[in-house]
């Protein structure tokens, strides 16, 4: 009941706020979002206790053809439900000294997307993920062509938009494959993982092709990612953050709750191509991170980076690797939370975020250097930093896949150290310009919310055990199923 | 039996009303005649009431299966198109036409008879043929009647020619008759060369390729509101006809036709969809848009034996809904703009009537086949439907060919969302907004109701 209350709460909550006008609109959405929080904390005590009926949830849809409506949160779930769930209200609240143009469809939108990102965190069920995850394609669209911005957004937005449909498609294929060889005919994980794993490994190939496809263009892994800097660029500040933190999450989450366990045969014999494929991305994409003018680019360009070693360590298949993995994508939503807040914060004050034509706003603004550079080093994963324990255990299960692809994978911590103290220093250290020694000091919630993230950055860096220890379980079942 | 009755009385009443001139009370007439005849088809349902004239229809509940989701489809069509008829002086006579050809759907979805298929195929026709040419002011209106009498004319010969052979091979026109007959000696060439032949016809009246062509011309000559006409109700009782013809007479040779369902299906699809990603009148891509539908719906008839007809009832109501809708936004925003037909003419529609732009995005993104909208269910069943029967390579075909559609129906939303410069509102009257709302929610609504197909 937890986890649907956690998925229809935000739904509903979005019709209420398309009904109830503009007026309340941001408060009912900040709500709304405090109140899954508190759910999914509540839900987090309840798993470590090992209660688990209220975390199950399971009705038929559509009995012939084995449809459900099954949600779980299990130790691998609540991972995605917690980072959802911490970055939402974040989110809001960034937005809380903007104007929109119809605020109630901003918001409503806004929280229509995190329904249907906890949907597909908690399907239980093959078909249901894939409804989810396509339905949290639609509010996005709509809030990068409306209130996005650029001349350009309507196209970039198209090319995001048939970019994802169309490799998202091919995760359907893959999964009616899978689904045509369960008996009897159901698309619950489990059904699906035993047929996954009685194919023969060259199929399962073929169809972790299909599956890693989809969550390639949507994390996105290179090559297929270049749709992602222009739409992070043209997003609103809130979309971007909604795109980076949680929405690519989804994909990540994918590979270990269907790559993984449904066709392990396929990773592992015909799975190379993807990781190496993501570890080009992460070299690539730093090197394009070092060469960007533009902060939000810059931000967009790292994210690429720290998804690739993501999707690497995922893939190589053992506990620390995926460990690493759900540890990284929390820290990764937090930290891109803080990177595009510090981004709007520098862009509502210059009115531009070329890097090259700030400088000195250190000395112009003390306190949000220091909360900007806390941040910076969440993100080039400094030791007790969040950044660092997801980093390191990737690292870690990269490495006992190939030492190789781990030192190259292991340029992204050097690489992003160059990229993000370069941007850094470009903009906060050295003399002021004219520009920038009217850099207005900091609001008051703009304080609260780079400090928030600061807390979390370190609080999780510092205190990573408990969260650690929430997936322990569920992954060591879950690799028990893969051999 | 009472089903047919009523609505052939409601075309003959419909036409009086012209003599008495209460002109008035035309509408909501038609509309209690179509919701008596939904009312009789669900207080007949699960009766199998006696045949008809020694075979000739059977009212069995595939038959009021059809006829209800095709009434209701109708009814609509009236309501949403109440405001197209209104200054026409022949409006009565057009009235009438489409009541009539809703007869001819109801033989379609009743037939028991070799006969009554092609009886029905014309009464459905004919006056399809009046109404496609009703705006006699233009000429594309006018060479589109042409062409599609010109055209189904010869596919109704040719449909004729196959009942022919048939008959010749058989000996009868009865459908259970001819099924026994062919499971006791099976098909000669005479007999596969007529199922051949009906097929043609078949495929020329719902737009299969390479039966297709005329389709995008007649669409886009028509009168907006008769397209849609054309869309929904004549191509689903089209379709109600295919399935009727294996599911209850020849389901035995769907063995060897069924490839050929496949391969047409799949050159359907390639060929609707690289057409409409190159048009630029939206009249037009929406015809082509239709005839990529038609393959999908081609794939529900192809498993004619072993799914439900349930399935092709669900996607004919699902796509009408659409289909009715975007024809519809269409209509409304072309008669503003001088007939306009690009994309051009959907800018800023967002601002002009929201509700209109709300409700045709919604459409657009059932038809592309996006969930949690009913055209994404409509899509699985026939897909889990074609799979079941073993045709990977086509599935793969549609699903990929969905994505291409992704494309010409963004290029809607995103002309939708455009803002323009001093948009004057669009204003539809009450009954228009009513079923518009209507459509938007039972376009979400029936995704969860999908557990019931």
């Amino acid at each position: 009941m937890l986890t649907l209350a956690l998925i229809a709460l935000p739904l509903l909550m979005s019709g209420a706020v398309f009904l109830l006008g503009a007026k309340v609109a941001r408060s009912t959405a900040m709500a709304t979002t405090l109140v899954m929080l508190g759910l999914t904390v509540f839900g987090a005590v309840q798993l470590s206790l090992g209660k688990t009926e209220l975390l199950n949830f399971n009705q038929n849809w559509i009995g012939p053809l084995g449809l459900h409506y099954q949600f779980t949160l299990d130790g691998i779930s609540i991972m995605l439900a917690l980072l959802s769930a911490i970055t939402a209200p974040l989110i809001v609240y960034s937005t809380i000294s903007k104007t929109f143009k119809n605020p109630h469809i901003f918001y409503g939108l806004v929280l229509l997307m995190l329904g249907a990102m906890n949907g597909a965190f908690f399907a239980g069920d093959g078909l249901m993920f894939y409804i989810f995850y396509e339905v949290a394609l639609i509010p996005i669209y709509f809030l990068i062509l409306i209130w996005g911005r650029g001349e350009d957004k309507a196209k970039v937005t198209f090319k995001f938009f048939i970019y994802t449909i169309f490799g998202s498609l091919f995760m359907l294929i893959s999964l009616l494959y899978v689904y045509q060889h369960t008996t009897p005919r159901s698309f619950s994980f489990d059904a699906l993982y035993a047929a996954g794993t009685s194919l023969s490994a060259l199929e399962q190939g073929w169809v972790f092709a299909g599956i890693f496809l989809a969550f390639a263009v949507k994390m996105p892994i290179f090559p297929f990612h270049t749709w992602q800097p222009s739409t992070y660029n043209a997003a609103p500040t809130a979309g971007t953050m909604l795109l980076a933190a949680i929405m690519l999450k989804m994909a990540t989450f994918g590979l270990i709750r269907i790559a993984l366990p449904m066709v392990p045969a396929g990773v592992a014999e015909y799975g190379d191509w993807a990781i190496v494929l993501s570890v080009i991305g992460i070299v690539y994409a730093s090197m394009m991170a070092i060469v960007q003018k533009n902060f939000k680019l810059l931000i967009a360009y790292s994210s690429i980076a720290h998804v690739g070693l993501i999707s690497a360590g995922i893939l190589s298949g053992n506990a620390q690797g995926i460990q690493g993995g759900l540890f990284e994508m929390i820290s990764h939503g937090i930290l891109s939370v803080g990177l595009f807040f510090v981004y709007d914060i520098i862009e509502s004050r210059m009115g531009h975020d070329r890097i090259n034509e700030m400088g000195g706003i250190r000395a112009v603004n003390p306190t949000f250097a220091f909360l900007f550079f806390a941040i910076v080093m969440g993100s080039v994963a400094l030791p007790f930093t969040s950044g660092f324990v997801g980093e390191f255990l990737l690292l870690l299960g990269l490495y006992q896949y190939s030492g190789t692809l781990a030192l190259v994978g292991g340029l992204t911590v050097i690489l992003g150290a160059v990229y993000m103290l370069r941007s850094f220093q470009a903009m906060m250290l050295g003399a002021e310009n004219s520009a920038t020694a009217n850099f207005a000091p900091l609001t008051r919630h703009e304080t609260i919310l780079l400090a928030i993230v600061v807390i979390l950055v370190v609080g999780l860096g510092i205190y990573s055990d408990p969260i650690l220890q929430l997936s322990n379980n569920a992954i060591d079942s879950l690799l028990a199923t893969t051999r | 039996m009472k089903e047919l009755l009523i609505t052939s009385l409601l075309g003959i009443a419909v036409l009086a009303f012209d003599i008495v001139k209460i002109r008035k009370a035309i509408l909501p007439v038609i509309i209690l005649g179509f919701i008596a005849t939904i009312a009789s088809c669900v207080m007949d349902w699960g009766m199998n009431e006696n045949p008809f004239n020694n075979n000739m229809l059977i009212m069995d509940n595939f038959a009021l299966g059809f006829i209800a989701v095709l009434s209701i489809v109708a009814m609509f069509w009236f309501l949403i198109s109440s405001d197209y008829f209104v200054n026409d002086v022949s409006r009565t006579d057009l009235y009438a036409l489409v009541v009539f050809s809703f007869c001819g759907a109801m033989v379609l979805s009743a037939y028991s008879n070799l006969v009554m298929l092609f009886i029905g195929i014309e009464i459905l026709s004919i006056p399809m043929y009046v109404l496609a040419t009703s705006n006699k002011k233009s000429l594309t209106s006018n060479e589109a009647g042409f062409k599609y009498f010109f055209l189904g004319a010869l596919a109704s010969a040719i449909l004729l020619f196959g009942i022919a052979l048939i008959y010749g091979a058989t000996g009868s026109f009865d459908m259970a008759a001819i099924s026994a007959h062919i499971s006791d000696t099976g098909t000669g060439t005479i007999m596969t060369a007529g199922i051949l032949m009906i097929m043609v016809g078949f495929f020329f009246k719902v737009s299969i390729a390479p039966f297709h062509m005329w389709t995008p011309d007649v669409y886009q000559g028509s009168p907006t509101v008769i397209t849609a006409l054309m869309s929904t109700v004549v191509k689903g009782a089209a379709f109600a006809a295919m399935f009727r013809f294996f599911y209850l007479g020849f389901s035995s040779s769907l063995e060897y036709t069924s490839m050929i369902f496949a391969v047409t299906a799949a050159l359907t699809l390639i060929v609707s969809n690289v057409m409409a990603v190159l048009q630029t009148n939206t009249k037009r891509l929406l015809a082509y848009s239709s005839i990529s539908h038609a393959a999908f719906m081609l794939g529900a008839v192809m498993t004619a034996t072993s799914t439900n007809p349930r399935i092709l009832m669900y996607y004919i109501l699902v796509y009408s809904i659409a289909s009715l809708t975007s024809f519809t936004v269409l209509y409304q925003v072309s008669k503003v703009q001088n007939g306009a037909e690009g994309f051009d003419a959907f800018k800023g529609l967002v601002r002009r009537s929201p509700l209109m732009a709300g409700a045709m995005t919604l459409s657009l993104l059932s038809m592309a086949g996006i969930p949690p909208l009913a055209g994404f269910m409509a899509k699985y069943f026939v897909i889990s439907a074609v799979l079941d029967a073993g045709y990977t390579w086509l599935v793969i075909l549609m699903i990929l060919s969905s994505a291409v559609a992704v494309y010409y129906y963004l290029r809607f939303i995103v002309a939708i969302f455009t803002p323009i410069e001093n948009a004057g509102r669009i204003v539809l009257n009450d009954i228009q907004r009513i079923v518009m709302i209507l459509f938007t929610i039972a376009l979400v609504a029936l995704f969860f109701l999908a557990a019931f197909v």
